[in-house]
């Protein structure tokens, strides 16, 4: 009976911690497994070895995706970030209608990548959306068909993916931005610091540990994107839009291909892992020598 | 170095008004202090003085210069803040010359402004440090420096020392003394703590609920306060306040109609009516065990209570129910609940209208 | 100065500050139309016929409210085969989000009570896995999860996706029930075990009384996480099984001979509506709940 008593917190967290250790870590361990071995239908459980890793990086589809994972990573990151801090620092100027703008730049997260992809869909459409408006604005020449346009179709991704995440970077600067002590603006005003010299030399400096997280987030977002992509392009025209996400799926579901699906799934966890762990490491550390 | 006048600043918060009609002349290298409790306003007003808060009536001048609708950084003033505002991502160095590099000034001067400034604080070997691997009394400094690189006209300081412990704030207390006896600048200082205020200002300026209670020397404020807030704030312990009935220029406390005291040799103001209501006052220190002079009155009272303090007791004695303090010195042995043979000082007494609560 | 530097100066200073005011609000009101743009055609889109969609361009407004495509959306046209709409779909993911949500925020709460007012051995290695399990890209286990509920029997079932669901969303939710519950004190729990009160008596009559923050926070995180799903939906299930997300994408991508924009319009806005209308009335518990979660690691 007092056995039961002292262990219970460890018996309440058991299961838990057992769907997780199973449905996360024990998957992965699967997945990885399967990756090392021929696997097309069906799970076959004779190792390969790497050929399966062979295989996917000689795939001009595989390279494709990646490729597109790094311009969309790039572009998504610069952007969320720039323009997070920019609406940040803006918001931050004492306006009245802050909790109004805020809003506005903030409801896109609460939609879903489809709703999001549906809607830019529809905007980028090239015979019906901004082409058209322009056109009809007078701009007789104007084209936006980057749609359907095999080399652009993954630009769309970046205004689109923007349009739905920049919001929230710009909360967490504004957080940020917030929490830095009056006394100090106090202080650089009596400097004479102009507002720019203010914000560039002194409090966005302080900001480091915000970008870190905010960088963190953003390749997390980036490399998961699947959903978007889905929804505004299906990954083309024809391949051109791929990403690894997408490629996983098809290869995965679609072309019975498990084994190198499950590859393509380890390469994406291992490049999340890459940046994950390391941040991990130091915030936790952090968090120690705090104490 | 200049002189600050304060002409009928009013400021409101809101419907709240925060600060009524302070009126202030200080003259060229005064240390003046405003003291007050908690709300009274002195922050408000010293934020008023270096431009981070607007007035909403009256006039600051600065070296006979009006400054209302001028910057901070255009009135030539400088700032040490209660949790010292240093810059977290620069350096010790780049926090001192900040405020140089944005007036533009030469590169030589701003060495030259440092190596002094450095020299003077001794925080030379701080320069390459950023505030967060610094201790609170050399974050004190740094601070310090960086108001002093800038040579200003006026140098105010709020509560800078209540952040650091006990013993660090007397002795930064007495480096902020010697500064201002070598540098000859103007400051204006605040603080809730009464010693600091008394120790370090040439002029003290009590404030409560947004009006300036007094302003004077600390002696005249500690010996002649002007009104009950100020002889009650002032002092550890606080003064003794009787109350009771002035007829005649003699006093008869409440609830002790044989005991009268004399008081025609007390300064009444001029035109004083001596035949009212009012709280007679003595700080516990001029209350002896024997006739010291002349001006001694002799009371018989109990004592209740001792506080030992070290090289001091204080004794509570009962006065008709009323709490009234003694302070000796603790070589004396005073037993308790003993009646004892007592005398006050009367040349020292403070007396106050007992309705208006100012001195009579 | 003289008192001309003094009055110059202060002039100066007002104008600069008049035309920084005025270009702040240009750039936050482009901003603006950035944002409110995308939602904005929707709604407008949804109330045009075809014709006016042909023949008028993204912003112009509708010339009367048509809500013939939101009838399509929502019932369909009573087609008996290749009909799409949204109806069934919606109270399917009524169904999955309700008892999701419900179960992860609860099994969360007790999970962060547990890792912070009882250490025991090895508890934050425990709370690193769960920490890591959100920042694992699903693609590592969709493979091994379908031929689970393949062997569970409840693949293209509401029931599988709820414990899909479940299991990857009790992560976050006991990381936000976590570094909520540190920061409350413990010594509230170190009285109440002198008091002799036990685990379960403690978390339920001390420690859920002030979840209100966080419980909301993460029950609104929950909710939009899942009811915004589509990758789990889009593998796990098909057909009349599916939840409203993948149903959504489905019918947008329908290349039947015409297409109806207005009706996908129509359909996106149901299928964001839920959602955005929380996000609208509890929109800084969101932010909070994504701020505290993700920043602090």
């Amino acid at each position: 009976m007092f056995w039961l008593k002292r262990n219970l917190p460890r018996l309440v967290i058991a299961p838990s911690f057992g769907v997780i250790a199973w449905f996360v870590y024990g998957f992965i361990l699967w997945t990885i497994y399967i990756s090392f071995t021929k696997s097309k239908l069906l799970p076959v459980y004779d190792l390969w070895g790497v050929d399966q890793y062979f295989r996917l990086w000689s795939m001009p589809r595989w390279h494709v995706a990646v490729e597109n994972l790094f311009i969309f990573t790039t572009l998504f990151i610069v952007f969320c970030i720039f323009i997070g801090i920019l609406l940040a620092i803006l918001l931050d100027q004492k306006i009245r209608a802050e909790g109004f703008l805020r809003t506005i730049y903030l409801y896109p997260m609460a939609l879903s990548f489809i709703v999001t992809g549906t809607a830019w869909r529809w905007m980028l459409n090239p015979s019906l959306g901004i082409e058209k408006f322009a056109q009809d604005l007078g701009f007789v020449n104007f084209t936006f068909d980057w749609l359907v346009t095999p080399g652009m179709s993954i630009y769309t991704i970046v205004i689109a993916g923007v349009w739905q995440s920049s919001g929230f970077i710009m909360a967490i600067f504004l957080a940020g931005l917030r929490s830095v002590d009056d006394e100090i603006i106090k202080a650089a005003k009596i400097d004479g610091a102009s507002l720019v010299s203010v914000y560039t030399k002194i409090i966005l400096p302080m900001m480091r540990p915000v970008f870190m997280s905010a960088i963190v987030i953003l390749v997390h977002l980036a490399i998961k994107s699947y959903d978007l992509v889905i929804a505004l392009t299906a990954g083309g025209p024809g391949i051109s839009s791929d990403m690894p996400a997408v490629f996983m799926t098809q290869m995965a579901f679609h072309r019975s291909e498990i084994g190198l699906a499950s590859a393509s799934a380890i390469m994406m966890f291992l490049t999340v892992s890459a940046i994950v762990v390391p941040y991990l490491y130091s915030e936790l550390k952090r968090e120690d020598d705090r104490k | 170095m200049a002189n600050l006048k304060i002409n009928d600043i009013n400021k409101n918060f809101g419907s709240t008004e925060v600060l009524k009609g302070i009126n202030l002349d200080i003259n060229d290298g005064d240390f003046l202090v405003l003291l007050g409790p908690s709300g009274c306003g002195k922050s408000t007003l010293l934020n008023t003085i270096a431009g981070l808060e607007t007035s909403n009536s009256g006039e600051i001048l600065i070296d006979n210069h009006v400054v209302n609708n001028m910057e901070p950084s255009d009135r030539d003033i400088a700032l040490v803040f209660q949790s010292y505002a240093l810059y977290p991502a620069m350096t010790v160095r780049k926090n001192v010359t900040f405020g140089l590099e944005q007036r533009k000034t030469p590169k030589e001067k701003i060495e030259s402004a440092l190596n002094e400034v450095s020299n003077l604080l001794q925080i030379n070997e701080l320069l390459e440090r950023k505030p967060s691997q610094l201790s609170g009394g050399q974050r004190q400094r740094v601070a310090m420096g960086r108001a002093l690189v800038r040579h200003p006209k006026v140098f105010l300081f709020d509560e800078p020392l209540s952040n650091l412990d006990a013993k660090l704030r007397v002795e930064m207390r007495r480096e902020i003394k010697k500064l201002h006896k070598r540098l000859k600048t103007t400051i204006v200082y605040v603080t809730h703590d009464q010693t600091e205020a008394m120790s370090l200002g040439t002029n003290i300026a009590i404030m409560d609920q947004g009006k300036i209670q007094q302003c004077d020397t600390p002696k005249n404020i500690y010996n002649k306060p002007q009104n009950m807030f100020v002889a009650d704030f002032i002092g550890s312990p606080s003064m003794n306040l009787l109350e009771g009935d002035l007829n005649n220029k003699v006093f008869t406390p409440n609830g002790s109609s044989n005991v009268k005291i004399p008081l025609d040799k007390y300064e009444y103001i001029e035109n004083s009516n001596t035949n009212r209501s009012i709280y007679l006052g003595i700080r516990p220190e001029h209350v002896y065990f024997e006739k010291i002079n002349e001006d001694c009155f002799g009371i018989k009272l109990k004592s209740e209570l001792a506080e030992y303090t070290g090289h001091e007791q204080i004794i509570t004695f009962n006065f008709s129910d009323q709490q009234f303090l003694g302070k000796f010195p603790s070589t004396i042995d005073i037993q308790m609940d003993k009646e004892f043979d007592l005398y006050i000082d009367l040349k020292q007494v403070s007396l106050f209208d007992k309705n208006t609560q100012n001195r009579i | 100065m003289t008192e001309n530097n003094y009055n110059q100066l202060e002039r100066s200073a007002k104008n600069k500050k008049i035309i920084f005011r005025w270009i702040l609000f240009i750039i936050l009101g482009l901003f603006a139309i950035y944002y409110i743009a995308p939602l904005y055609v929707m709604i407008v889109t949804s109330f045009k016929t075809m014709e006016e969609i042909r023949q008028g361009n993204l912003f112009s407004l509708p010339n009367t409210l048509n809500f013939e495509s939101w009838d399509i959306a929502w019932n369909g046209q009573g087609f008996s085969a290749g009909d799409v709409f949204i109806k069934t779909y919606f109270w399917n993911s009524v169904k999955l989000v309700v008892p999701a949500v419900i179960i992860s925020t609860i099994l969360g709460a007790i999970n962060g009570y547990a890792l912070t007012k009882w250490r025991f051995k090895g508890d934050s290695y425990i709370f690193l896995l769960f920490l890591f399990g959100t920042f694992i890209p699903y693609q590592a286990i969709l493979l091994p999860m379908s031929r689970t509920l393949g062997s569970l029997g409840i693949s293209n079932s509401i029931y599988g996706l709820i414990l899909v669901h479940v299991v990857y969303g009790l992560c976050f939710t006991t990381l936000f029930c976590r570094n909520y519950y540190i920061s409350i004190s413990n010594e509230i729990v170190k009285a109440a075990r002198i008091d002799g009160a036990g685990f379960f008596k403690i978390f339920f009559r001390i420690i859920l009384p002030i979840s209100a923050p966080i419980l909301v926070v993460t029950v609104i995180w929950q909710f939009t996480m899942i009811w915004n799903d589509f990758l789990f939906g889009a593998t796990f299930t098909f057909g009349k099984e599916a939840p409203i997300q993948v149903a959504l994408n489905n019918m947008v991508l329908t290349s039947s001979s015409v297409k109806r924009y207005n009706v996908d319009m129509a359909a996106a806005i149901i299928a964001g509506f839920p959602t955005l209308i929380v996000y609208v009335l509890a929109g800084k518990y969101f932010i909070r709940g994504l701020t505290a979660g993700s920043v602090k690691g």
